[in-house]
């Protein structure tokens, strides 16, 4: 996983317009990664995203270079998509696939589509804590203690957490694959 | 991925591989950021920009469960808030909730007085059992959650701690599958499906629920969180989710 220039975080720290905006560049498609995967809606992880790069400019002389950049961006983004999922109390998770794939010149692949409908719906159905930490151990790839400094929660409880969505979903899409 | 293996397999691994694909990024998704740094700047738009409710977070364990099977988990959460600022002493949390132990106890001590006087001011009515029933329901039945049956019990004590019957009743006749999930099963969406009735489309289960006060919400074909129409409803306090509230037992 790669992670940015720190040359760059301090030139947007001492208030540098262009190292933020590269700032912004580097990060964005994971941010949005993550946020479509915990909010299950495109337009909402747009706008979560959006005002965590905000929120980051505000608050980026406070930020601490001895916490690891990404951890602290991704504490303020996880924060982000929580206000988000308390403010929408959704009845209904649409989730817009159109939008996730980068490649949309290439044929539609009718089993792959039906395959990540399949992960999507069953990450919707994961309880919100035990899909935020297995988002943030294998898709972005946070150790453990950063995840901990990510949400707050012990690195038990967050193991435990990991483990059951592993666990519910290698149950749910087995029973997919099998049908 | 490093350590996949210590939860996974090859079904994870492929799960993981589709979760990781990045999504398409508006083209002027950088300047759109730009501008409103620029506006909360100018003192439009954003009013908490720049404020320090962003980088200090606190997130307890998602359910009581894993409070109880992890004991340090709460303190582990504390630390985790606390900036390496706030380590220091310079920290939201430090700053804001850290009072003296002698007003703590004071503060309890006028909130237990204040308790006792409420306690004994406000008459006590019995509480109403929840039973959820929806104007023009295309049914007869009540839909919601509702105590059907009254079990046997040998004593007071385990006729006050017998589960209860309570049966789940939802109006979804398009559906394909729903299920109810709550504090009694875990949240689990494959613990408590509910059966059609093939001629009204409603769905429902019978489901054994401890006395007490419980949380839930229905699940329908898998993914739309469902709320109970009649039913009082509460957020998560963790993340905020609206769940439907039932008192089972209290009639």
């Amino acid at each position: 996983m790669s992670t940015i220039d720190m040359s760059i975080v301090q030139r947007a720290k001492r208030g540098d317009r262009a190292a933020f905006a590269a700032l912004v560049d580097f990060y964005y498609a994971r941010s949005l990664r993550f946020a479509v995967h915990m909010l299950g809606n495109s337009q909402d992880a747009e706008e979560a995203v959006q005002d965590t790069f905000v929120r980051v400019h505000g608050a980026l002389h406070r930020y601490d270079e001895f916490d690891r950049f990404e951890s602290w961006l991704f504490r303020i983004l996880a924060n982000r998509c929580r206000t988000m999922m308390g403010r929408e109390a959704r009845r209904s998770r649409v989730l817009v696939y159109g939008d996730l794939a980068q490649d949309r010149g290439t044929p539609p692949d009718v089993d792959a589509i039906v395959w990540r409908e399949e992960i999507q719906t069953a990450l919707a159905a994961l309880p919100a804590a035990q899909r935020e930490a297995f988002l943030l151990r294998h898709v972005e790839g946070l150790e453990y203690e950063e995840m901990g400094r990510v949400t707050g929660a012990g690195v038990s409880a967050l193991k435990m957490r990991v483990k059951r969505a592993c666990e519910f979903l290698r149950l749910r899409l087995a029973e997919v694959e099998r049908a | 991925m490093r350590d996949i293996n210590e939860d996974g397999d090859e079904m994870i691994r492929r799960i993981v591989d589709e979760l990781k694909t990045l999504p398409a990024v508006p083209a002027d998704a950088t300047a759109r950021v730009l501008a409103r740094v620029d506006a909360a700047r100018r003192g439009e738009g954003a009013s908490d920009y720049g404020s320090a409710d962003d980088d200090d977070v606190i997130f307890f364990p998602a359910t009581t469960e894993e409070m109880r099977a992890f004991p340090s988990a709460g303190s582990e959460a504390v630390r985790a808030r606390t900036s390496p600022g706030a380590s220091r002493g310079t920290g939201r949390f430090s700053r804001r909730f850290i009072i003296s132990l002698p007003a703590a106890i004071g503060y309890a001590l006028a909130a237990t007085l204040a308790g006792f006087l409420i306690r004994g001011a406000v008459p006590r009515r019995p509480s109403e059992p929840t039973v959820a029933r929806l104007p023009n329901a295309p049914v007869a039945e009540s839909l919601g959650a509702r105590t059907k049956v009254v079990p046997a019990a040998a004593s007071t004590r385990a006729l006050q701690e017998a589960p209860l019957k309570v049966q789940f009743v939802l109006d979804a006749p398009r559906a394909k599958s729903v299920t109810v999930v709550g504090d009694f099963n875990a949240w689990d969406g494959s613990k408590t499906r509910l059966e059609r009735d093939s001629t009204t489309g409603v769905w429902s289960a019978l489901v054994d629920v401890r006395p007490g006060r419980h949380v839930y919400a229905f699940l329908v074909d898998g993914k739309t969180w469902t709320l109970d129409p009649n039913a009082p409803r509460t957020k998560d306090l963790d993340y905020g989710t609206e769940q439907s509230v039932m008192i089972v037992g209290m009639q």
